[in-house]
C-alpha cells in the first residue's frame, strides 16, 4: 500500500491547498527515512522555530515599548 | 493466472541464532520445523524474510545498527542466505548477504533464465514478480508470533494495533501518532498570549510617551520656546552660539578651552548640554580658589581671629597680675612669710621641749605616790634613807599633780594649736602665691605669642599690635566692594551658559520624547494594521496555518485507514467466519464478525475495532474478549490471518506459521491441522512448532511432499537441522 500516494489523493479529493498537500509530501518523507520520530521532529522544528520567531518579535516590542521611560517625579514641595 | 512460487531451498549462515551453515530443503506441501523454544525455529523461518526484503518486521529499530542479524559468533563475520523459489517458470536464486556492523546488504537475484541482478534493481524485479511488499508479507504470508499476539491482549488499544497490523494500517496509524498536534495547539495559545501581552505593551508605552511629550513640550514653553521652534535646527543654532561663549569665557578667566562637539544627531544636543555645565562648573570651583573676594574675606577673617586672641590674652594677663597683687597685700612679701615661718618653727620646738621636762617630773611624782601607796608604813626615803612622814608627804604630792601641773599642760597644748594653725596658713599662702606667680607668667607668654601671630601676619612694623590689626583690616575692607562687583559679573556670565545648557537640554528632551512617541506610535500602528500584517500576525499564521494541515491530513487519514479497515473487515468477513467455525466450533457463538469506528484519541482519530462473537441461531452476540478464552482468541487470530491471506493478491504459493498452535487445546489443534492439511494442496505450508502434541497432529501432513525437520543448539554451532520422516 503506497500510503504516501494514498493520502495525497484523498487530500487532492478533499481540495486541499497545495500547502497542505506539500506538508504530507514531507511528513511522509520523514516518516519513510525516520520513522516516527522523523514526523515528530518534523512538525516541532517548524513550531519551535515559529515560537522563537514570535518570542523575538515580541522581545522587539517589549525593548521598543521598554524605551519609553516613566517621568520621574520631581522631589520637593508636596 | 500469474505463477505461484513456493520455497525449494533455504540456505542460511551467520544469521540470528544460526551460526554454521544450515541447509532446508522444503518438501512441495509442507516443511515442518519441531524443537523446543530457544533453537532457532524463528531464525531459520525470519531467514526467508529477511533474504526476500533485507528487513525483519518485529525487530526493533534501535537494534537495527546492532548486530541483531548477524551472528557475533559466525565464523565469517558475516550474513548469508540463499534461498530458492520454485514455480513453473523455473528457480529463482536470491541471495542476501550482510557483514557484521554493517547496515547495508548486497541482494543478487538470478532469475530463471540465468540472468543476474543486483541490489535495487533486483529488489525492484522481486517486487514485481513477487506481487507484493514487505508489509503485505508478513500479513498474507507470515504469521508472526507477535501479530497474534496483539489479538489475545484484552486492552483495546493493544487490539486496535494489532488488528491495524494485520490490515496494514501500522503506518497509517504510526505517522497520525507521531503528530504532535498538542504542541502546535500549546504553540498557537502561546503567540496569541504573547500577541495580546505586546499590544498591551505597545498600547501603554504609547500612553506614556505622549504623556512624556507633552510634558517636556510644557517644560521647553516653560524655558521661552513655542512649539513651532522645538527644531532640531534650533537647537544646532543655540548649541553653536553656546560653543562661541563658551570659549570666549575660558580664555577670560584663563581656564583651558573646552570644545563642545558639533551636533548631528539629538543625544548630540544632551552631550554638549553635558559638557556645558561641566565646564562652567570648573570655572566657578577655579574662580573660587583664586577669587580676590574670597582672599580678602579670609584674611579679613584672620585678622579679626587675631585681634581677639590679643584682647584675650591681655585681659588674662592683667587679671592674674591683679590677683597676685592682691595676695601680696594681705600676705605680705615672700621674704616676710617665710620670717614668721621659722619664728614660728622655733616656737613649736621651745613648747615641745617645755612639754617634755613637765612630762618628767610628773612621772617622778606618780611613781613616789604609788611607792607610798603601796608601803603605808614608810618613815624613810627610800633612795635618800632621810625621815619621812608618809601621810604628809602623800598629800603634799597628789595636790602638787593635780593642781600647778595641769595648768602648765594646757597653757603649752594651747599655744602648740595656735602656733601649728599659723604655720598652715603661712604654708598655704606659699602655695597660692606660687600658684598665681605661674599663671601671671602664662597670660604673659600667651600675649606673647599672639603678638608674634600678628608680626607675622602683619609684615610691616609696628608698635601696637591691637592698632596695627585693625588698621589692616579697614585697609582690606574698603577695597571690598570694587573685588565684588568683578565676582558679580563673572558669575552671571557663567549663569548665562548655564541657561543655553538648560535651554538645549530642554529641547532635547522634547526632541527625544517627540521621536519616541512617532516610533511607538508607528509600531504600534504596524501591529494593529490589519492589512499589511505584523510579524506575530504573520508566525500566527503561520502556526495556524500548520494546524490546519494537520488537522486535513489527520482526517485523511483517518478516512484512509477507517475505509481501508472496512474493506478489509467486509473483504475477509466470510473467511473470518467459515475458518472461526471450524477452527473454534463454539458450541454456542458460532459467529465472529469484527466491527471498526472512528475514535479519538488524544485529538487524533483512530481506528477502534470490537470483536464481537455471536450466535447464528438466534443472533445474540457478545463482546468475543468477554466469552472467549485466550485459546478461542487466538483461533479467531488465525482465523483473521488465514482469512486475510486469501484477500491479498499476490504470486508467493507458500504462508509461513511460526508456532501457531498456542493456547490451543486438542480439539482446536486438530482443527487447525485439518484446515491446514485442506490448504496444503494450493499452498505450501512452511510450519515451525515447540507443541509436542501439535507435532504429533502435524504428522497428517506427513507424506511424499511433506519433510520434517528438528532442530538442535549449541552456544559454539548454533542451530542445526536433521530431517525426519518420509520426505526426508
Amino acid at each position: 500500500m503506497d500510503i504516501r500516494a494514498i493520502i495525497a489523493k484523498e487530500l487532492r479529493a478533499t481540495g486541499a491547498s497545495p500547502e497542505k498537500l506539500t506538508l504530507w509530501e514531507e511528513i511522509a518523507t520523514e516518516f519513510e527515512g525516520s520513522g516516527p520520530d522523523g514526523v515528530k521532529d518534523l512538525i516541532s522544528k517548524r513550531v519551535k522555530d515559529a515560537r522563537k520567531r514570535a518570542t523575538k518579535e515580541a522581545k522587539e516590542i517589549g525593548e521598543v515599548a521598554a524605551t519609553v521611560a516613566k517621568p520621574k517625579k520631581k522631589k520637593g514641595r508636596k | 493466472m500469474a505463477c505461484r512460487w513456493t520455497v525449494g531451498q533455504v540456505v542460511a549462515e551467520g544469521f540470528r541464532g544460526i551460526n554454521q551453515v544450515v541447509t532446508m530443503d522444503c518438501g512441495d506441501d509442507a516443511t515442518l520445523l519441531v524443537a523446543a523454544n530457544g533453537k532457532g525455529k524463528s531464525s531459520t523461518l525470519g531467514a526467508i524474510e529477511w533474504c526476500l526484503f533485507g528487513d525483519l518486521k518485529y525487530q526493533s529499530p534501535e537494534n537495527r545498527t546492532n548486530d541483531e542479524v548477524v551472528n557475533l559468533h559466525g565464523p565469517t563475520g558475516k550474513t548469508r542466505v540463499r534461498l530458492e523459489l520454485v514455480s513453473d517458470e523455473g528457480t529463482l536464486v536470491i541471495e542476501r548477504t550482510r557483514a557484521i556492523r554493517k547496515r547495508e546488504t548486497a541482494l543478487v537475484v538470478t532469475k530463471p533464465d540465468g540472468e543476474t541482478l543486483e541490489d535495487e534493481e533486483a529488489s525492484a524485479y522481486l517486487f514485481r514478480t513477487l506481487g507484493l511488499t514487505f508489509d503485505d508479507f508478513y500479513r498474507a504470508v507470515f504469521l508472526h508470533q507477535e501479530s497474534v499476539r496483539g489479538l489475545l491482549i484484552d486492552e483495546p488499544r493493544v487490539r486496535d494495533e494489532a488488528l491495524d497490523r494485520l490490515f496494514g494500517l501500522e503506518k497509517l496509524r504510526d505517522i497520525a501518532a507521531a503528530m504532535p498536534v498538542w504542541l502546535v495547539r500549546a504553540a498557537i495559545d502561546e503567540i496569541q498570549g504573547k500577541q495580546q501581552r505586546a499590544t498591551d505593551k505597545l498600547s501603554g508605552a504609547a500612553q506614556v510617551a505622549e504623556q512624556n511629550r507633552a510634558r517636556y513640550l510644557r517644560d521647553a514653553m516653560d524655558a521661552g520656546f513655542d512649539e513651532a521652534t522645538l527644531t532640531f535646527e534650533t537647537s544646532v543654532s543655540i548649541t553653536d552660539d553656546l560653543r562661541d561663549n563658551l570659549e570666549v569665557a575660558c580664555t577670560s578667566y584663563g581656564q583651558p578651552a573646552v570644545v563642545l562637539p558639533e551636533v548631528t544627531e539629538i543625544d548630540d544636543l544632551e552631550k554638549a548640554a553635558r559638557k556645558t555645565k561641566d565646564a562652567t562648573k570648573n570655572l566657578r570651583l577655579a574662580g573660587a580658589t583664586a577669587s580676590p573676594v574670597d582672599k580678602a574675606t579670609s584674611r579679613v577673617v584672620e585678622l579679626q581671629r587675631l585681634s581677639k586672641s590679643l584682647v584675650a590674652a591681655k585681659q588674662a594677663s592683667e587679671e592674674a597680675t591683679k590677683a597676685l597683687n592682691a595676695h601680696r597685700a594681705v600676705m605680705g612679701e615672700q621674704e616676710q612669710v617665710e620670717g614668721r615661718n621659722s619664728a614660728l618653727r622655733i616656737r613649736l620646738e621651745e613648747l615641745e621641749r617645755e612639754r617634755q621636762t613637765l612630762g618628767a617630773r610628773s612621772k617622778v611624782i606618780g611613781d613616789a605616790l604609788a611607792y607610798l601607796k603601796s608601803v603605808p608604813t614608810e618613815t624613810r626615803c627610800p633612795v635618800c634613807e632621810q625621815g619621812i612622814q608618809h601621810d604628809h608627804l602623800f598629800a603634799s604630792l597628789q595636790r602638787r599633780i593635780e593642781g600647778a601641773e595641769r595648768e602648765q599642760q594646757e597653757r603649752i597644748f594651747a599655744e602648740t594649736t595656735v602656733a601649728s594653725k599659723e604655720l598652715d596658713q603661712i604654708a598655704d599662702a606659699g602655695k597660692a602665691l606660687a600658684k598665681l606667680d605661674r599663671a601671671v607668667q602664662v597670660a604673659r607668654d600667651e600675649v606673647t605669642n599672639v603678638e608674634t601671630k600678628v608680626k607675622k601676619a602683619i609684615p610691616k612694623p609696628f608698635t601696637d599690635a591691637a592698632a596695627a590689626l585693625a588698621d589692616e583690616e579697614r585697609t582690606i575692607i574698603s577695597d571690598f566692594d570694587a573685588l565684588k562687583e568683578a565676582a558679580s559679573r563673572r558669575e552671571q556670565a557663567l549663569q548665562s551658559l548655564d541657561n543655553k545648557a538648560d535651554r538645549i537640554r530642554a529641547i532635547h528632551k522634547f526632541l527625544k520624547a517627540d521621536a519616541e512617541f512617532a516610533n511607538i506610535r508607528a509600531k504600534a500602528q504596524a501591529e494593529t494594521d490589519a492589512e499589511a500584517g505584523s510579524a506575530l500576525d504573520e508566525e500566527l499564521e503561520s502556526i495556524l496555518g500548520l494546524d490546519d494541515s494537520l488537522s486535513a491530513i489527520t482526517a485523511a487519514i483517518a478516512k484512509v485507514s477507517r475505509e481501508r479497515a472496512a474493506g478489509a473487515v467486509e473483504g475477509s468477513r466470510d473467511g473470518v467466519s467459515q475458518y472461526y467455525k471450524r477452527l473454534c466450533n463454539h458450541p454456542y457463538f458460532d459467529g465472529i464478525r469484527i466491527e471498526v469506528e472512528d475514535k479519538s484519541i488524544k485529538g487524533v482519530q483512530k481506528n477502534s475495532y470490537t470483536i464481537r462473537t455471536f450466535s447464528t441461531t438466534d443472533g445474540k452476540d457478545s463482546l468475543a474478549s468477554s466469552r472467549l478464552s485466550t485459546g478461542q482468541m487466538n483461533c479467531v487470530a488465525l482465523s483473521v490471518y488465514l482469512a486475510l491471506r486469501e484477500v491479498l493478491t499476490h504470486n508467493l504459493g507458500f504462508i509461513i506459521l511460526d508456532d501457531p498452535s498456542q493456547n490451543l487445546d486438542t480439539e482446536h489443534k486438530e482443527a487447525l491441522v485439518d484446515l491446514l492439511s485442506e490448504l496444503k494442496p494450493s499452498t505450501q505450508l512452511l510450519i515451525a512448532s515447540q507443541d509436542e502434541e501439535f507435532q504429533r497432529l502435524l504428522q497428517k501432513l506427513d507424506g511424499k511432499g511433506t519433510k520434517t525437520y528438528s532442530l538442535t543448539w549449541t552456544p559454539r554451532k548454533g542451530a542445526s537441522l536433521v530431517a525426519h520422516g518420509a520426505g526426508k
